[in-house]
């Protein structure tokens, strides 16, 4: 791209030409050049075919425009045409004047259409969008008993107004950024001034127009062009579908960003905890809350520690277990030709592939895969003495442990570590695992979400609420996040 | 950055260090005490590492005054020199308590691996954690301050048999004499407290500092729970028992008890002992490397300085696996010189003259 | 960037070194590698050897058809007739009930015998769920016992919980005699056996294998172990004595599936088995040490119920310039089918704690832990070993108070 940017001229022809020939067209079909007379002037309307709503456009612009008289604007200076006929003649409401060709054809490729004057350097471009979307839905893998059950879609318009119906407020400010080199995505950055800092947003907005990738397609995409630390294990923002929880974050201090195309929000600056915590917890009472979250946590951990803790007692600590369970374990073990190590990868790998076939699988031949799964592998798999009893049951109660995490991007990164932590089990029993541990929670602590310390409140210590594993009444719940700018 | 009062973040990062410190403390003493205090003196080893507690909170003060004298100020020479001594310092505090560590581990958790793989594994851990720098490990230690003490004190309640009172008596252990040369071997104990005189990274230029009381309590209670655990020592082993126990991680381990399926509890407990030492251990290495940097800002660029101590100190592991570890426990009272060489250099420091000069 | 490039070697350079150390260093093991053993026996053999018999988990419930003769180096068939002197022997491995196998070895030493089995077997002996370790009275009666308890403890991950019997026949025999009759497995039946039978008194507290290496090698408690005895035929006998629980085992007129009988205590003077109470005197033993269970007495054919438990308070005093031990009890009781006043039955008991005590001063055995007082007076060490508690003991008064109240 030069750094000079190209802007239009007073040439109608020329223009036409411009955009033709950056559109590829007449062999790209989708472009539509319409001429028209609109009033004492030549002027054209640009647009995408498929995109633009073309009964708003031939009856909101062409139709007034072809139906000005034929001295209607002749008065008018070559340069004030487009504005003449925005001002007389065209009844669309969110318009913006531009010069600029690529902002202009930006704009027409998202679905607007620009209106170019003959004698003016200056288009009108207009919201014109009338592509087919999807209506506003379930929540997909944010499912809640009791709450709100709308989510987003792939329009970012539709999710703007979404949280706006929910934050009916002054200080809620949108910015359009676009994201990617050559194929841009855009964008919004939506915060509460004076809540939020609004230094956060900047670092946002730099970190998204400075990312020298071509494209960002996804929110996922887009996470990863802000966050700090792409090494680690763990994710920096919150990703939610739900616009209740976009605006708990909203109200909290945190920058909400939203991609076209992507329907779900991030949340930053996000703590660990963040990850944890499920609109659940909010929506029902302290004592409800609580013990979920205490039980999410427990999941958690079963899901993190459980196979890496059953290797390490069977290969170094067979003390722990009382001699009924050692001797059941100890005849079964016997049966099985593999080391229990490699037995324990197997079982963790097929139910992985098990995960991961049913979210492949189509919707028929998914139910079956349960079937499959339950009986062939599993059943089948302790008759032959392929597998022990024992550690299927440590398996499927740390999968199930999984499900409980409710950030699917944290149960992925879990995931991964619980393969750490079973290897470490294996090879140095409870020794290495509680180093991996303290490394694992050494390197935790140092990273940082737009600055702000991924485990605070907890460490380092920073005022908040008693809201981190133990939900504490609402009326204990006084203060914003300690990002937030002010905090009462 | 997150719109958080400078206060709020400059006492968050004191907080973290003298947490980190206070485990270091409590750590050294518990494993010098085992080392050491209890061949000289036997199941009297708790009485003699009072002086050390005492010891540690002057430290503590002192360290207070160094910084509110010295933060800002980086170019006096005795500044360096000061520093120089607090690397060699927290250096040899972290070999000790490192290796402790390993012992402590292949003794109670993996008995029939190999020392030298145990050592290994506890280097790399330590040299994980030291990568992320002081910072990391000084949260890991703030996150762990009430876990640690209340798992330590729970678990060591569940392993005390009914006749536990035994274990103190006599008073003196093997008299008075060999009491009073344990208290006084154990004096260095207390020097991993001196990496309070760093501040912590985050607030390196001139900063509203905590009172004194800031860190000479969280240092007592860390040091008190080194004491506890000598004393927890004590009271599970009469004194033929301790004197029959040859190897370090023998002594470090409580032995005795009247409950079935124990196993658990002493487990945990090993595992709360072992997160203690390690912490302490990676705590002073970070705060070595501190100040060494400090010393010498030309080992900041590129890490170097964290290697050069990472070198040192694995070559230390590697001799205390070869030669074994009373060498090191007949070199631990040594400490106490250096310590109390910083101590007096940190008193006649020059005052600053003007807010950051 | 550079930075990030020596992290990034030095995180390498770790790694290496990390899969260098877990390449078979540290000394994991799969659980069938290990041959778990439940109970262990040792007996003196001919020329200072000592023979250790372990019945251990066999991995299978299916029963196999009776043993096979081993040999070992140097000592081939001579494994029936115990081997020339000097030569560790294994013998055959016995299968006596499904899942469990017993195997013994004799050696000059408990390790030399444990690492017979092992080569053997072949599996590593682990003693982690090791239950009871039965040692021949013969053996006892020498300095012997201590360096062979601690020989176990000092074993990777000896279970220090196993319960410490002396027998009078063959100890081998004795474990050989175990069999599960109540339940499915032999490690329960054992837990539940030493459970119950603790919770009655008739055994003593406190016979776990580290208490008694603590205790043997303390010069302020001397220990007691279970003394138990196989008891292969059924007698309708009723022998004259005061109750059946003051006979000792192996003597008992009972039906019952199993040979083996618990009762009692093997007393020690430091290392050295030097007495044995009944199983009346062990209950007395523990109402001295506090440490009393017993929900239900037995006076003068009366049964009373323990209502409130008892309080022990022990002292040592001088009169006459003689060291005087006392022990001051109070005690609630139901009244049971009461034929007896709370003086007449304090004064029975006060008899009993009198003629125990006596019987461990016989057997210069300080079960009680009077030494633990009497160390208090002394500042430190040296003094307290200048003091020869062991002669003071045996030559002290002996007092004894009982309180007793009847509601």
């Amino acid at each position: 791209m030069n750094d000079d940017p190209i802007l239009l001229c007073p040439l109608l022809a020329r223009n036409i030409e411009i955009f033709k020939n950056r559109l590829g067209a007449p062999s790209n079909a989708d472009v539509i050049v319409r001429r028209f007379r609109s009033g004492a002037f030549e002027s054209a309307v640009l647009a995408i075919d498929g995109m633009v709503d073309a009964r708003r456009v031939d009856e909101n612009i062409l139709k007034p425009c072809m139906d000005l008289p034929e001295f209607a604007g002749e008065h008018v200076p070559p340069c004030e045409r487009t504005g003449f006929l925005m001002a007389h003649a065209v009844s669309i409401l969110p318009m913006k004047m531009k010069e600029n060709v690529d902002e202009i054809l930006a704009d027409v490729l998202s679905g607007q259409c620009a209106l170019l004057c003959e004698g003016s350097a200056v288009a009108s471009v207009m919201d014109t969008r009338g592509f087919d979307r999807r209506a506003v839905g379930r929540p997909e893998a944010e499912q809640v008993v009791l709450g709100p059950h709308e989510s987003f879609t792939e329009a970012l318009r539709t999710n703007i107004t979404l949280l706006r119906r929910i934050v009916q407020r002054e200080e809620l400010t949108t910015e359009f950024v676009t994201a990617g080199g050559r194929m841009k995505t855009r964008c919004a950055l939506l915060y509460l001034r004076g809540t939020a800092d609004e230094a956060m947003a900047a670092r946002i907005r730099d970190r998204l127009e400075a990312s020298g990738y071509d494209f960002a397609l996804t929110t996922g995409e887009v996470e990863q062009i802000i966050e700090e630390h792409p090494m680690a294990l763990v994710p920096q923002c919150v990703r939610t579908e739900r616009p209740d929880r976009a605006a708990s974050f909203l109200a909290e201090g945190q920058i909400v960003v939203l991609t076209d195309g992507s329907p779900e929000a991030l949340g930053a600056p996000a703590t660990l905890w963040h990850q944890l915590h499920t609109p659940d917890d909010t929506s029902m009472r302290w004592q409800y809350g609580t013990f979920l979250r205490v039980v999410r946590f427990l999941g958690a951990a079963i899901h993190l520690f459980l196979p890496g803790l059953y290797l390490a007692v069977l290969r170094f600590h067979p003390e722990l277990l009382s001699p009924i369970l050692l001797t059941s374990v100890y005849e079964t073990s016997s049966r099985v030709p593999i080391p229990v190590y490699l037995e324990a990868l197997l079982m963790t790998l097929a139910f992985d592939l098990i995960n991961e076939a049913g979210l492949r699988a189509p919707g028929a031949l998914g139910n079956a895969l349960g079937i499959v799964s339950g009986l062939i592998l599993g059943q089948s798999a302790v008759s032959a003495d392929i597998v022990s009893p024992l550690l299927l049951i440590v398996v499927a109660a740390s999968g199930l442990g999984g499900f409980c995490v409710p950030g699917y991007a944290l149960n992925v990164g879990l995931k991964i570590a619980q393969l750490l932590f079973l290897t470490a089990g294996a090879f140095g029993g409870f020794y290495l695992m509680a180093l991996l541990a303290l490394c694992m929670a050494c390197r935790l602590c140092t990273l940082h979400s737009l600055g702000a310390p991924l485990t605070a409140p907890l460490t380092p210590h920073r005022p908040g609420n008693p809201d981190i594993l133990l939900r504490f009444p609402l009326k204990f719940q006084k203060a914003r996040a300690f990002f937030a700018k002010h905090r009462s | 950055m997150p719109n958080t009062a400078l206060d709020v973040r400059v006492r968050a990062a004191f907080r973290a260090r003298a947490t980190a410190a206070a485990v270091a403390l409590g750590a050294q003493i518990f494993a010098t005490g085992t080392g050491l205090g209890v061949t000289l003196s036997l199941n009297a080893a708790y009485l003699g590492a009072m002086p050390c507690l005492l010891l540690g909170v002057i430290i503590a003060a002192a360290a207070r005054r160094h910084l509110a004298k010295s933060l800002g100020k980086d170019g006096a020479v005795r500044l360096g020199i000061l520093r120089a001594m607090l690397c060699l310092l927290l250096l040899s505090c972290s070999a000790l308590l490192l290796s402790a560590t390993a012992v402590f581990a292949s003794q109670v958790l993996l008995a029939q691996a190999k020392v030298f793989a145990v050592v290994v594994l506890t280097f790399a851990g330590a040299v994980i954690c030291a990568l992320s720098g002081g910072t990391g490990i000084a949260r890991l230690a703030f996150a762990m301050r009430f876990v640690l003490p209340l798992g330590l004190a729970v678990f060591t309640l569940q392993a005390l048999s009914p006749d536990f009172l035994a274990g103190l008596f006599p008073w003196l252990g093997t008299g008075a004499r060999p009491l009073a040369l344990c208290a006084l071997c154990l004096l260095g104990a207390s020097a991993p407290v001196a990496l309070l005189f760093l501040p912590p990274p985050e607030c390196a230029d001139a900063c509203a500092l905590p009172g004194a009381w800031f860190f000479i309590w969280r240092v007592l209670l860390g040091g008190a729970c080194g004491v506890l655990m000598l004393l927890a020592v004590s009271l599970c082993n009469t004194y033929e028992t301790l004197a029959g126990l040859r190897v370090w991680g023998e002594r470090m381990h409580i032995v005795s008890s009247s409950q079935p399926r124990e196993g658990i509890t002493h487990m945990l407990l090993a595992l709360a002992k072992l997160a203690a030492l390690f912490i302490g251990g990676v705590s002073t290495l970070c705060a070595a490397e501190q100040a060494a940097c400090c010393a010498l800002p030309v080992l900041h660029r590129g890490r170097v300085g964290l290697a050069l101590c990472l070198l040192v100190l694995g070559v230390v592991l590697w001799l205390l696996t070869r030669w074994g570890m009373d060498w090191a426990f007949r070199a631990a009272p040594v400490l106490a010189l250096p310590l109390c060489a910083v101590l007096l250099l940190s008193l006649w420091l020059p005052g600053r003259r003007a807010r950051g000069g | 960037m550079q930075m990030f490039a020596l992290r990034g070697v030095l995180c390498l350079l770790l790694l290496l070194m990390c899969l260098f150390a877990l390449c078979g260093c540290t000394g994991g093991q799969e659980i069938e590698d290990s041959l778990f053993v439940l109970a262990m026996a040792i007996d003196p053999a001919p020329d200072g050897n000592l023979t250790v018999t372990v019945k251990a988990l066999s991995g299978t419930q299916e029963a196999s058809s009776g043993g096979s003769s081993g040999e070992s180096g140097g000592a081939a068939g001579d494994a029936a007739q115990g081997g020339s002197p000097g030569t560790p022997v294994s013998s055959g491995i016995e299968q006596t009930e499904p899942g469990y196998i017993v195997l013994s070895a004799t050696a000059s030493s408990c390790l030399r015998a444990l690492g017979l089995l092992s080569v053997t077997t072949p599996r590593t002996v682990n003693l982690s769920q090791l239950r009871e370790i039965v040692i021949s009275r013969t053996l006892a009666e020498t300095d012997a016992t201590l360096s062979i308890l601690r020989e176990i403890h000092a074993m990777f991950r000896a279970n220090s919980e196993a319960i410490v019997v002396v027998t009078p026949d063959d100890a081998g025999d004795f474990i050989r005699g175990h069999h599960a009759i109540l339940g499915l497995r032999l490690s329960k039946y054992l837990e539940v056996l030493f459970d119950q039978y603790e919770s009655l008194d008739i055994i003593p507290a406190r016979a776990t294998l580290s208490a008694v290496i603590a205790a043997m090698e303390s010069g302020t408690i001397d220990a007691t172990a279970v003394y138990a005895a196989g008891n292969a035929f059924d007698s309708p006998l009723v022998l004259p004595e005061a109750g059946d629980t003051d006979r000792l085992p192996g003597h008992l007129p009972r039906t019952a599936p199993a040979t083996d009988e618990y009762m009692g205590a093997a007393l020690f003077d430091g290392p050295r088995m030097t007495g044995v109470l009944t199983g009346e005197q062990t209950g007395v033993l523990r109402l001295m040490q506090g440490s009393a269970q017993r929900t239900s007495v037995i006076i003068d054919g009366a049964q009373y119920r323990v209502a409130t438990g008892t309080r022990v308070t022990r002292g040592l005093g001088e009169v006459g310039g003689t060291l005087e031990i006392s022990i001051r009890m109070t005690l609630s009781l139901v009244a049971g089918q009461q034929s007896w006043t709370a003086g007449e039955i304090a004064a029975q008991i006060e008899t009993s704690a009198v003629n125990t005590l006596r019987a461990l001063q016989a057997a210069s055995c300080d079960a009680v832990g009077f030494g633990r007082l009497a160390i208090r007076k002394s500042p430190d060490i040296a003094s307290w070993e200048a003091r020869d508690w062991n002669r003071v003991f045996e030559q002290a008064n002996v007092r004894v108070t009982a309180d007793v109240r009847i509601l």
